[in-house]
């Protein structure tokens, strides 16, 4: 009986005028969506060869001029995965500026691009299951319950000694069956059309595992919805107020809370912006140089003075190599003094920072978490590598990379100003010729950690399919069928 | 009798469930977009203000003495009006750097440290709008004819002898004037909001014109809705076949037509990626740069060599001349007082000379790099114009990207102000190479400085003072889109009289 209960509805549904409204809008969008991602991606990819080599050639072998003005460069990969979820993607910096005084900062293309496309949003995958199809599963199965009561065939199966809860499983089964069927078909399509890149290959190991989970909950998402549109059909009495129900429930589920959740998270725990925290970084960074400049000149001076040579003076006569090589330990050990004091009052400041961002996020997603869209986002934005923790991420690699330009370059070279003097001590076997500028190997989370990090995200969706079901069969259970 | 029938409407609408969701749903978002879209601004005009403060303090005035390295840096504020919109706003640069190459470029501070807001997108007035308001209207009005039919009360009313336009206006009137209260409510509740801001007068002369012009183009927006509605309700026999129709509408007019025109522009007018432009750009200056900079080594380099080495032989030899007969004693010969009386301190009449050649050549490089440069520029530039206008006319099919035009373009974040954004730059530039970089550069390795330049007390760099369009101008670009929102509402009526017409109602 479940078997001819789930034919039934499958063949009901593919008969409907729904049905060929929600194929059209799938076969439509989500190739397109799939083959621009796809060019936006190769453009990408393309770019960032490009500026490295570029780089690369410039800034070969040897530092040239003054290790203060040397700021090695660390460009930012795109995420292959991007194609399938842009997510953070278009606000990410794509690169880093190291500096000698251990304040990186990060740099974006200026350019804007196709301005109507950034003013409408991108058609990715994430947009094309959570609004087209997520709603198409909602128009599919609004009615599932409170139609078959207005036509009067709800009884009917009723009557026969059908359980409740086969009917509700069958309804279930066959309408997510049908929706698979257009999804799936449009999705068939668009991955031709991606791997017709030269760029990208869907069995690469990149890509392919992490595409798999991706398709895997889609899957769980769309069963998420295609429940909620039956529990809501079990709410109603009537078709009309099933589908005003639907339209409003999705409404705010995808539009919504989304959106209100940081917002609320904002306003709940307000957080200063980022440029001003770096400003004021910047600020108290230049505060400590000049007290180190001061510090160094008034150190120089007393020395000099006691060995009787003139302050405003550098020299290579005997003398004065006297009076340096005095000077040397003093200069080295004010300079790590200074170093630290900044590093130390750098680091708190961010920290701080940190602190607030994280707890005003974690109070963003949570509230979010409402909505099934939100977790769903979430976890194929994490995936992708262009998820809430990709600002993190990119934040980490840079830090490793002003640390390994400093310990090959800026650690080899202490820097001693005084006033209008400068001088440098190189650390031995330093050779600014043969020295070269390190690449930034910069790395996106494995599936495995990006797994760890969704984990709740996957669990909630499963719960909200369970919690749909639930309801629906409660409802059920008490639905006056006549 | 039309005022009954929009009595009627109006009293069928407002107590109808759905005018309760509608209502909570305008009270609860529309208010609390605009709170956090003021809270955001006043930090963004905070920021903007503190960042020009601190640059004015620190590097307002280039430390002499002048080596040729310095940057005057000019900085976009913030539009107020972006409240209501975000548009491009978080696309389009903050800061312009000038340079003495004569090409500026542009920073933009990444902003992302709230992941989820860039993830999901801002609650603007714009997004409000277009896509929860429109959503609720369409709920309201899809049954207008449909479900009257199915009730049974249509053919009651025709039967009163009511003409059928007068029914579809009273529907289209109804609808429109009961969705206008809670609309108008959370309206007025937002601009409360915003008012209370001391940064924002709703009643000031930069904002209060164009929030008027907004206000009016949004009611006639949620007009074209409701005519919208009302007009896939007279397609359908049932309720249940206006909902299919109404969300295949709103899918395609909300997401699908917007998203997917810029899509279609972009393949029939494919253009070069931004970055790839600004790598060409880099290697022609670079080239450029190399060609003159081989010029100057073949011509003026051997040139001065030669007339200082001759100028050295003629040194020496005066010195060897002057040697001998300090050992001989005796008196030089004609030869030897021609070659001693020889003004052979030329040295800087040589230089002067070399400098000469070189600033010649130095400005001819600068000339071809702007010309090459410009050529680059302007062909991108047609190109992307040439695809915004196709991507334009495509999303214009749709009333909700024609309402987006309106709105973005009036607040100052619509697909024009990266342009503006640019001439604002390029004026900057220009203006600080009138007051500064004119005055003294260095090109291939020599110092050009005007008279008059002190490089020990040089001038305050200027400051950009950036324009954002005027009213008048912003309506002069927007007016196609005005109109065709109102001939959206026309079109959708007609269309609805003309189905209403024919409509079987029994």
């Amino acid at each position: 009986m479940l078997k001819t209960l789930i034919l039934k509805e499958v063949t009901t549904t593919i008969f409907d005028l729904r049905f060929v409204i929600a194929t059209l809008l799938c076969v439509v969008l989500i190739p397109l969506g799939m083959y621009v991602s796809r060019k936006d991606y190769e453009g990408r990819l393309a770019r960032y060869r490009g500026e490295h080599a570029q780089y690369r050639q410039r800034h070969g072998v040897g530092i040239s001029g003054n290790v203060l003005e040397v700021e090695a460069q660390g460009f930012r990969p795109p995420s292959p995965l991007s194609i399938f979820a842009s997510g953070v993607d278009s606000f990410m910096p794509d690169r880093v500026l190291t500096s000698y005084w251990g304040l990186y900062h990060t740099a974006k293309e200026s350019r804007t691009g196709n301005t109507h496309s950034l003013l409408f949003g991108k058609t990715d995958f994430v947009f094309c299951v959570t609004f087209i199809v997520s709603l198409a599963a909602l128009v599919l199965s609004f009615n599932a319950i409170s139609g078959e009561r207005e036509t009067g065939t709800l009884r009917l199966m009723i009557a026969n000694s059908v359980p409740r809860g086969h009917i509700l499983l069958g309804k279930l089964v066959g309408i997510y069956v049908a929706l698979l069927i257009p999804f799936l078909l449009s999705l068939t399509i668009a991955l031709l059309v991606l791997e017709a890149s030269p760029d990208v290959s869907i069995a690469s190991p990149e890509i392919g595992p992490a595409f798999l989970v991706i398709l895997g909950l889609t899957g769980l998402f769309l069963f998420g919805m295609v429940t909620l549109g039956i529990c809501i059909s079990t709410f109603a009495r009537t078709s009309a107020d099933s589908i005003v129900l639907s339209l409003l429930i999705w409404a705010t589920l995808a539009l919504g809370i989304p959106k209100v959740s940081p917002m609320l998270a904002d306003v709940l725990y307000p957080v200063e912006r980022p440029d001003l925290v770096n400003l004021k970084k910047g600020l108290v960074a230049e505060d400590i140089d000049k007290e180190l400049v001061a510090e160094t000149k008034k150190l120089r001076d007393e020395v000099y003075t006691r060995h009787n040579l003139p302050v405003n003076m550098a020299s290579s006569a005997q003398e004065f190599k006297k009076a340096d090589a005095e000077l040397k330990p003093a200069f080295q050990s004010l300079l790590e003094q200074y170093r630290k004091r900044s590093a130390e009052a750098l680091q708190r400041m961010e920290q701080d920072y940190r602190r607030r961002i994280h707890v005003r996020s974690l109070l963003a997603v949570n509230l979010s978490r409402i909505s099934p869209v939100c977790s769903y986002t979430y976890v194929v934005t994490a995936l992708s590598g262009t998820g809430t923790g990709e600002p993190d991420n990119f934040l980490r690699n840079a830090q490793q990379y002003q640390d390994a330009v400093k310990n090959n370059i800026y650690g080899k070279v202490a820097v001693i100003r005084t006033g209008g003097l400068t001088g440098y001590l190189y650390a031995d076997g330093y050779d600014h010729r043969s020295i070269s500028l390190p690449d930034m190997a910069y790395s996106y989370p494995t599936l495995t950690s990006a797994l760890a990090e969704i984990w709740p995200d996957i669990l909630l969706l499963a719960l909200f399919c369970a919690l749909f079901w639930a309801l629906a069969f409660v409802r059920l259970n008490k639905y006056d069928v006549r | 009798m039309l005022r009954t029938l929009i009595v009627k409407e109006i009293a069928d609408t407002a107590l109808g469930l759905r005018f309760i969701a509608t209502t909570l749903l305008c009270l609860l978002l529309i208010p609390l977009g605009m709170y956090v879209g003021r809270e955001d601004y006043e930090q963004r005009f905070a920021s903007y203000q503190e960042k020009h403060q601190a640059y004015r303090q620190r590097h307002g005035t280039p430390e002499p003495p002048v080596i040729g390295q310095e940057e005057a840096q000019g900085f976009r504020p913030p539009s107020v009006l972006s409240i209501f919109a975000s548009g491009l706003d978080p696309f389009v640069p903050d800061t312009v750097i000038t340079s003495y190459t004569g090409v500026f470029r542009t920073v933009k501070e990444p902003d992302i440290d709230n992941p989820q807001s860039l993830l999901f997108g801002k609650l603007d007035w714009l997004s409000s709008i277009t896509l929860i308001v429109s959503l609720m209207v369409l709920i309201l009005t899809y049954d207008a004819i449909s479900g009257e039919k199915e009730r049974g009360t249509l053919r009651l009313i025709i039967a009163n002898s009511v003409p059928r336009h007068r029914i579809l206006l009273c529907k289209i009137a109804g609808k429109y004037v009961a969705f206008l209260v809670p609309f108008g409510i959370s309206v007025l509740i937002a601009l409360l909001i915003l008012e209370a801001s001391p940064l924002i007068s709703i009643t000031s002369s930069h904002i209060g014109p164009t929030l008027l012009v907004i206000l009016g183009v949004t009611l006639l927006f949620v007009l074209s809705m409701v005519c919208l509605g009302v007009c896939i309700s007279t397609f359908t026999q049932h309720s249940m076949g206006s909902i299919m129709l109404l969300f295949l509408a709103w899918a395609l007019f909300v997401l699908g037509v917007p998203k997917a025109c810029p899509i279609l522009a972009e393949v029939v007018h494919p253009l070069q990626d931004s970055a790839g432009i600004d790598f060409t750009e880099r290697m022609v200056r670079e080239d450029i740069e190399r060609q003159f900079e081989q010029i100057k080594k073949e011509t003026i380099d051997p040139e001065y060599r030669a007339e200082w080495d001759a100028m050295m032989r003629e040194n020496r030899n005066k010195a060897q001349i002057e040697a001998r007969l300090r050992e001989t004693g005796r008196e030089p010969t004609e030869e030897e007082a021609a070659v001693l009386n020889r003004d052979i301190n030329r040295a800087q009449a040589i230089i002067d000379k070399r400098n000469e050649g070189a600033n010649r050549l130095a400005g001819e490089c600068d000339t071809r790099i702007a010309e090459a440069l410009g050529r680059i520029e302007q062909d991108y530039q047609n190109k992307r114009d040439a695809q915004s206008a196709v991507a334009m006319n495509l999303c214009r099919i749709s009333p909700v990207s024609c309402y987006a035009y309106v709105v973005s373009g009036l607040t100052g974040t619509g697909v024009t102000e990266p342009d503006n954004f640019f001439r604002n730059a390029q004026r900057f530039q220009n203006q600080v190479e009138d007051v500064f970089y004119d005055q003294v550069a260095w090109r291939l390795g020599v110092q050009r400085r005007a008279e008059g330049f002190d490089v020990f007390d040089p001038p305050p760099f200027p400051d950009m003072e950036y324009g954002y369009p005027t009213l008048a101008e912003n309506i002069q670009a927007v007016w196609p889109d005005v109109l065709l929102l109102g001939l959206f509402s026309v079109f959708f009526g007609t269309l609805a009289f003309v189905r209403f017409s024919k409509c079987d109602v029994r």
